[in-house]
This record gives C-alpha cells, structure tokens and sequence, in this order.
C-alpha cells in the first residue's frame, strides 16, 4: 500500500485548486454570457422555432410509423388470439419460432 | 486557406432562412428512428414482406403449437417470449465482458481473488515464482509473472504447477504472453458476471418470477 506524502502533495494540490478556481470563474462567466444571450429575443424566437420544428419532427414520424402499421395486416392463417397476443410482441419470426420450439422441448421434458 | 474556403462556403448556407428549421425538422425525425415512442411488431412487418405461402411456411411452428396445446397455452407463450428477450439481453452483456479491458471490477471477489492469486504463488512453487502484478476485474484477472530465463522447461513446469492449484480455486488459464523477462497470464472464472446498477434491474424486471410461474403452470 502506498502512503501519500502530505508535504510532497502539497505544491500539486495547491496548483490545482488555483486551476480548479480559474476553471470555475471562467465557467461562471461563459455561462453568464450564455445566459444573457439566450434572453435576447431574437434568439428566443429561433429557439422556440426550431424546438417546435423538431418535435413537428418527431411527431410526423409517429403519424407515418402509426399508419403504416394500419396497413399492415395479420395473416389470416394466424390464429385471431394468437394475433392478438403476438401483437404486443415487439420481436422477430426467428424469435417466436425459438419460443415455440423452447416451449414444445420443456413440455417434452415435463411429460418424461 | 483551406479553412476559410470551407467557412465562406458553409456560412451562407447556414445563414439562409431554410437551413436551421430543416435541421430542426430533421433532428426530430432522427430522434425518431433513434427512440421510437411506436412501431409496429417486428414479425408482423416481416411477414408483411412475404407471400402467402412463405408466410404459411414461417408461420407453421406456431400455427401446430396453437393447434396442440389451444388458448391456454398463450400466456406460456408470452411468458417465453419475456425469457427469451431477457436471455438474449444477458448474452449480449456477456459479449460485451468478454475481454479483460472491457471489464468493470467485481470488487469484493476482485480483491479476494488477487489475495489467493498473491498466496497461492508464493507458496505453491516455494517461492520460485515472482508475481510482478495481479489484476482481476469481473470475471477475468491478470497476472504477471517474473521470468528472467524466459519461458524454460523448467519455468514452465513450475507455471503448469501454478495453473493446477488456481484450477482448484476456480480460475483456469485463458491465454499467455510471453515478454521481455516476464510472462502474462490471463484467467478465467466461471462466476456469474456483476453487471451495473441499469443492466442488473433491466435482467431481473419484477415480472421475471411470474413469467417463470406461467410457464410452470402450462406445464403441469
């Protein structure tokens, strides 16, 4: 285990909290600038625009992703239950064929 | 200047009137694609993508498994489905802990690992052996061991010596590097992987039990 010298240290730390005191007065001051740059109205303005530009964005994604998902249909060589019940399942036909045959072996297992 | 080429060409387009509201717009669609809030089922788009029938071919599983068992197989079912995803999530963290640096460290067995790695070579090979460094993380530790001569008959029956005993405490040699006066061991424990706060409550979701219960209960 080593044993941190106090008076070896020292010179280092004392440099460093004079860095860390610089850092943190320079970053009161950028944020202080940035602060009143945001209250500007003009930017304000171009703010709020583009926020609302970007959830429009994300909104019109939903609407698109929402009807092509109308326009999917269920096969209906699937069993309506069955659909039904896959339909909150967000996972691949690799993976509900995996669960299936997991299933049909621990069934398999149980009745041995 | 190259830089102020860029610069005049890019200003202009920054500063016209289209170019901030379509990034915007833009960034939104990304969001999106990045955290959708829904989207439809994965299998359901892939089937919507086949013919009738291929569609009947990858839905045959399940139509003979529904057929089998009926309705009240159907919690079972979904119960897998949850298992399943949590299976595929564990295997992922486990690709992703699969090299020594990509590891946190497990502390607790970290250090009582280090601690039998450190005992067991100074008394196994009577002192023969000169641990340089040990380090061991989630599941894998690091050893370096002091070899003046290189990798000798003799060193090397020593180290095999050294790798029985570590078997017995559950750590079996990976790999070894040999360099310059010293070789490095790495080794592998069986232990169960320490995830992080996140990664361990998304593995064990409360429904974990209930989900394991249904399928219990499907297959009584």
């Amino acid at each position: 285990m080593v044993t941190i010298n106090k008076t070896a240290v020292q010179p280092y730390l004392q440099k460093a909290m004079l860095l860390g005191r610089h850092s943190l007065v320079l970053g009161l001051a950028v944020a202080k600038q940035f602060v009143a740059w945001l209250k500007t109205p003009a930017v304000q303005r171009t703010a709020f625009r583009n926020i609302a530009l970007m959830i429009a964005g994300y909104l019109l994604m939903l609407c698109l992703f929402f009807l092509y998902s109308l326009s999917l249909n269920t096969p209906d060589t699937l069993p309506e239950p069955m659909a039904q019940q896959l339909q909150q399942q967000d996972v691949s036909l690799d993976a509900l064929n995996e669960a299936v045959t997991r299933l049909e072996k621990k069934k398999a297992l149980a009745k041995l | 200047m190259w830089f102020v080429k860029i610069k005049s060409a890019l200003l202009p387009l920054w500063r016209a009137k289209f170019t901030q509201p379509v990034l915007a717009t833009l960034t939104g669609v990304l969001l999106y694609l990045w955290l959708p809030l829904f989207k439809a089922p994965d299998w359901l788009v892939q089937l919507n993508s086949l013919s009738r029938d291929e569609q009947q071919e990858q839905l045959k599983n399940l139509n003979s498994f529904y057929k089998k068992y009926g309705e009240a197989a159907l919690p079972a079912l979904h119960a897998q489905l949850e298992l399943d995803k949590l299976r595929r999530f564990e295997q992922q963290l486990i690709d992703d802990n699969k090299n020594f640096d990509d590891q946190d460290r497990d502390e607790l067995w970290a250090d009582a690992t280090e601690f039998m790695i450190a005992h067991l070579t100074q008394n196994v090979a009577n002192n023969q052996l000169r641990l340089l460094d040990s380090e061991c993380r989630n599941n894998l530790c690091r050893m370096v061991l002091e070899a003046p001569q290189g990798l000798t008959p003799e060193y090397r029956a020593l180290v095999l010596k050294l790798a029985g005993s570590l078997k017995t405490g559950d750590l079996e040699f990976q790999q070894l590097t040999e360099g310059n006066k010293r070789i490095t061991l790495e080794l592998k424990s069986d232990k169960r992987l320490k995830y992080g706060y996140f990664a361990a409550k998304k593995l064990n979701p409360p429904e974990k039990a209930q989900w394991q219960a249904e399928i219990k209960t499907w297959l009584q």
